[in-house]
């Protein structure tokens, strides 16, 4: 988040000194130009305490100028984990692979993803983060910056003892808040503890259904959301770091598996 | 250390080669002073005394103090500078004498060809090479921005030396990253010279009487950065009688006030300026910006007295800040600098200046209000203490040497919750610290009148004290993972100590009057890096020291030129080629956490560069009528294993050309106008070559570091000055200066990037969409620009 403080400079001295709207420009390479370096099969999974929220979804890299989803439908997916525990993911379209039963998710547990995809095999291995303290409560309150409006605001208390990793994911009406501003994932590094009404979603309208799912995620899945931050928020400037590629924990495809701990709850905007 | 060793003996060997005799015993004599603007009593920097018969001469210092050693006779004395009408004396030479002179500043009516614009032939018979001076008057010639005359602009449009585009402060010379520039003002070094993140330099125009840039050869009196020295001095004030300068310009206006405080004994000046953003942002309709400060604001003092006749003593200082206000989020940072200076003449041979420095870097940023209120602040100070001597060993050498400590700090960060329900602790980063020692020696030889050498050592010390280290298992820094233990030093305890020696070698060979060939070799080492991993630094970008794991980085430069004059030395030439080695040099992590990282090793990254390139630049400085020209041809690549799967990359400044020309015409005494055209090939860039989608947001996919690059640039600007007329009873005078930058309305590149595609909202057509589709555009800053300012001087 610090880094978006600075980004709100940037673009005040962009936005006071910039005439006219950005254009487009013909890029002069694409996809296949080196096509051997970049992956070309992309995942993205995740391993919970909730059965229904596991599952890994598979599909193909495309070009940037591509708007169209390629979902590979014959993969084979296994996960198993450190205590013997195996089960075969199934298909059940666009791409998504369900875990039916649970393969026992507990702190500290260490997972395997073994896929075989058009003859290819690619492994991911991740450890289960530890269970986070409970969330007080979430509650709506009126949106003092926007008339009319209400926000929904969280009360909780976070470890300090060691080092912890959350993320919230927002839904309102059942889709997910995913603009820039809405990615909200944090450390306790510098946290006193103490979550004494953090805003989570503002501009909720009355009778909005608002959802929350409410993660601790480990270092490797911190660190990744934090390169899609880079990205999202990057404007490419003389003061923007170098556009990277966001790593994520399986060799020779983009994409993560993460193991996250799930809290989820609903709320009707009165 | 083969090739130092071989370096150190050649120059005992050239030392011990000098003729150490008795000067006066063999019928030499020294004349020596100071060279001073007749009008305002200011000491001249770089001006020559030329001894006609012997063809022989020397150049005042950063002081204005001038040695020169000759067989007693009679000789006809030279003394010119750019700018200025030159003198000839006649003066007897029988023992040793002190021998002052005023010069008067050139009139533009005078006939073009009784005027010398500048030490007639310095292009050609001076050795320093690769070093470029500008002075105020010049930077007056060229069109500014917003009538802000501004010299980190004006270096980035010189030969050698490139910009990332508009709106930066960033400059790279010669295949150099921009923390290897080492700035001095007043001598001493400025951390951040940027204001609004490098629209405006922290350099106020009415403070400045020169700046000198050196690009290579560089000088065994500087060292600590890789590439260049920028060595800034303040005017020291009108000592003959009290005057002021107010401006008002478009965005900022600024007001000196300068006069003797005792007539020529000494004198004070005080120049200050302020930026007013945040008066026209309130007119704007967006909300967000009318609720938005912005503003910079800067002051510059200095005091000089002269003790006697052969003392004197300066006292300068800076202090600036940037505020930035937006809702709830406030960012600062500013300079602040202090010197205390004393010079001495011990006699015509032996010239010291001792200096007391200091320098601080400071940001804070945070919010001040909710549950998220923080302040962070941030800071690098330091305490330096140095000593130069001048020896003019007899006619044929010129001694150079001194001392130089320096205490350096470090804070990173602290960070304080700034209201009772903040969410954050706070938090205290480990301080770091570090000493610095310097000894250095040099020597400029007249092996004959057509060959002279320039030769040097610089040893250097550095030591990491005082600091907080991490110990990693096998000594593996790839992760914080890796950390098995923690040690505290106090301010006394060395954890890692650094040495380093630096020879410095340039030569000189006149083909003939109007030639000569020159050469240079550095090697230098530069202790201190900057935590940046954008082409130009934020605005808060700290610094760190080596330490056990990150190494000092090294350079090595040699570099050929060729000189020549033309049409009575009114037009100067020169075309230099360079190729330069960088070792150890740092780029970080793809996604790298800089700030408030404690083990910011685990993120840095070590590799090689090297850059070569040629330069070429022509200029005419005298008359009406002045132009340059300068063109660069270069190339600037790193490696760096665990960025670009270790495959050599271009640096993100690298451009294959440049060109920069500029015209200026005095029409009369009253109006002149003036015109610059630059253009620059396009900088690397990073863009994607695919992307998936996660969690409904698109991720972009990346197989080459700069593979791409932006568009070229070019840009016109033209420039109007008016004078008010002079009257003999006037005790006042104006100028008006109008001026329009990017005359053709150019859009240059800023940034060129990925973003999501916004669509129309069919539900509200003053409002868009943004879509999870990807676009490539082009951002561009600054449009047609004109720009008026109004002088006014007593």
């Amino acid at each position: 988040m610090k880094a978006s403080y600075i980004i709100i400079f940037i673009s005040t001295i962009i936005l006071m000194s910039t005439c006219g709207k950005p254009v487009d420009i013909t890029p002069e390479y694409n996809l296949d130009k080196d096509n051997h370096k970049i992956p070309k099969i992309a995942f993205e999974g995740k391993i919970t305490n909730l059965i229904d929220s596991n599952c890994v979804k598979v599909k193909r890299t495309v070009s940037i100028h591509s708007n169209e989803n390629i979902y590979i439908e014959n993969a084979e997916i296994i996960i198993s984990d450190n205590h013997g525990n195996i089960e075969q993911l199934q298909y059940v379209g666009n791409g998504r692979y369900q875990c039916l039963t649970t393969v026992g998710i507990s702190d500290g547990r260490v997972y395997t993803m073994t896929a075989k995809v058009e003859g290819k095999t690619y492994t991911a291995n991740l450890v289960m983060p530890a269970k986070p303290l409970p969330i007080d409560s979430v509650v709506i309150v009126p949106d003092e910056n926007n008339e009319g409006k209400f926000k929904a605001i969280v009360f909780a208390m976070v470890h300090t003892q060691f080092r912890e990793y959350y993320l919230f994911q927002n839904f309102v009406n059942g889709k997910l808040k995913n603009e820039p501003d809405d990615l909200l994932y944090a450390s306790n590094e510098n946290l006193n503890g103490k979550i004494p009404g953090f805003t989570l979603v503002e501009k909720l309208n009355s009778g909005d259904k608002f959802t929350y799912k409410y993660y601790t995620i480990t270092k490797e899945v911190f660190d990744y959301y934090n390169g899609i931050n880079d990205q999202v928020n990057s404007d490419g400037g003389v003061f923007s770091t170098p556009p990277a590629n966001v790593v994520g924990n399986i060799p020779d495809a983009a994409g993560i598996i993460q193991g996250m701990y799930l809290y989820t709850d609903s709320l009707i905007v009165p | 250390m083969k090739n130092i060793r071989i370096a150190i003996s050649i120059i005992l060997l050239m030392l011990s080669k000098t003729s150490f005799c008795d000067d006066d015993a063999a019928g030499k004599v020294s004349m020596s002073g100071y060279i001073k603007d007749a009008k305002n009593g200011e000491d001249i920097i770089g001006a020559t005394v030329y001894v006609k018969e012997l063809k022989t001469g020397a150049t005042t210092n950063s002081y204005g103090f001038y040695s020169v050693t000759l067989p007693k006779g009679t000789y006809n004395i030279l003394i010119s500078y750019i700018g200025y009408k030159s003198i000839e004396n006649q003066i007897v030479i029988n023992e040793n004498i002190t021998q002052n002179f005023m010069l008067q500043v050139e009139s533009i009516t005078t006939d073009e060809v009784l005027v010398s614009a500048h030490p007639k032939d310095e292009n050609v018979n001076n050795i320093q090479m690769s070093m470029n001076r500008l002075t105020v008057d010049q930077m007056k010639k060229v069109p500014v921005m917003f009538g802000e005359i501004d010299i980190i602009k004006n270096i980035q449009q010189l030969p050698g030396v490139q910009s990332v585009g508009e709106g930066s402060s960033a400059f790279f010379v010669r295949g150099g990253s921009s923390d290897q520039n080492l700035i001095l003002l007043d001598e001493a070094p400025v951390y951040n010279a940027s204001h609004l993140a490098g629209i405006f330099s922290v350099f106020n125009g009415d403070a400045i009487k020169s700046a000198d840039i050196y690009k290579g050869g560089i000088p065994a009196q500087f060292g600590g950065r890789l590439s260049s020295v920028v060595d800034i001095r303040t005017r020291d004030g009108n000592s003959q009688k009290l005057s002021g300068t107010a401006s008002i310009g478009l965005l900022s206006s600024k007001a000196t006030l300068e006069g003797p405080i005792i007539r020529d004994k000494g004198s004070f000046i005080v120049s200050a300026r302020r930026s007013y953003f945040d008066v026209f942002l309130k007119a704007s309709s967006d909300k967000d910006i009318k609720n938005t400060t912005l503003y910079f604001y800067d002051i510059n003092a200095k005091l000089n007295y002269q003790l006697g006749k052969r003392d004197r003593i300066y006292l300068s200082g800076y202090y600036g800040q940037d505020v930035f206000k937006s809702g709830n989020f406030g960012l600062s940072w500013g300079n602040a600098t202090t010197s205390l200076r004393w010079s001495h003449v011990f006699n015509n041979r032996l010239f010291m200046n001792t200096s007391g420095i200091f320098s601080d870097f400071n940001y804070s940023l945070g919010l001040t209000s909710g549950v998220q209120a923080f302040e962070w602040v941030a800071n690098i100070q330091e305490q330096s203490l140095k000593q130069d001597y001048s020896y003019l060993l007899n006619i044929n050498n010129e001694l150079k040497f001194g001392v130089q400590i320096c205490n350096k700090s470090f804070q990173p960060g602290v960070i304080t919750p700034k209201s009772d329900n903040s969410i954050f602790r706070e938090v205290k980063m480990p301080l770091n610290n570090a000493l610095e020692y310097a000894l250095y020696i040099s020597n400029e030889q007249k092996i004959w009148n057509r060959l002279h050498l320039q030769y040097g050592l610089r040893f250097t010390t550095f030591q990491n004290n005082g600091n907080t280290t991490y110990i990693y298992a096998n000594n593996n820094i790839s992760s914080k993972n890796n950390i098995t233990d923690t040690i505290s030093n106090n301010y006394y305890q060395v954890d890692k100590t650094y040495f380093g020696l630096e020879p410095r070698l340039g030569v000189k060979f006149n083909v003939d009057e109007k030639s000569s060939i020159k050469a240079s070799y550095n090697h230098t080492y530069q202790y201190i890096h900057q935590l940046s991993n954008s082409a130009s630094p934020l605005p808060i970008t700290m610094w760190v020291p080596s330490s056990r794991y990150i190494a000092p980085q090294t350079s090595d430069q040699i570099a050929l030129g060729y000189f020549h004059n033309l049409l009575d030395n009114t037009i100067e030439c020169s075309l230099e080629g360079y190729y330069k080695w960088l070792n150890n040099t740092i780029d970080f992590k793809d996604n790298a956490q800089l700030l408030m990282n404690p083990a910011i090793e685990t993120e840095v990254l070590r590799g090689t560069g090297y850059s070569y390139g040629a330069e070429l630049m022509v200029k005419k400085s005298s008359g009406k009528f002045t132009w340059t020209a300068a063109y660069t041809l270069s190339w600037t690549k790193l490696k760096i294993p665990g960025i670009n799967n270790g495959n050599e990359y271009f640096a993100s400044w690298d451009r294959r050309h440049n060109i920069n020309a500029s015209l200026f015409y005095e029409i009369n005494k009253r109006w002149s106008v003036g015109t610059s055209w630059m253009y620059g090939s396009g900088r690397p860039i990073t863009l994607p070559a695919g992307k998936y989608t996660f969690e409904q947001t698109s991720v972009l996919i990346y197989n080459e570091r700069n593979g791409e690059r932006t568009p070229d640039f070019h840009r016109l600007d033209l420039s109007v000055n008016l004078k008010s007329k002079v009257k003999p009873n006037r005790k006042w005078s104006s100028e008006w200066n109008f001026s329009i930058y990017n005359v053709y309305n150019r859009k240059n590149p800023f940034s060129v990037y990925t973003r999501n595609e916004e669509v129309p909202n069919p539900e509200n057509s003053n409002k868009t969409i943004t879509t999870n589709n990807k676009q490539i555009v082009m951002l561009w800053l600054f449009p047609i620009v004109p720009s008026v300012t109004y002088t006014f001087n007593f």
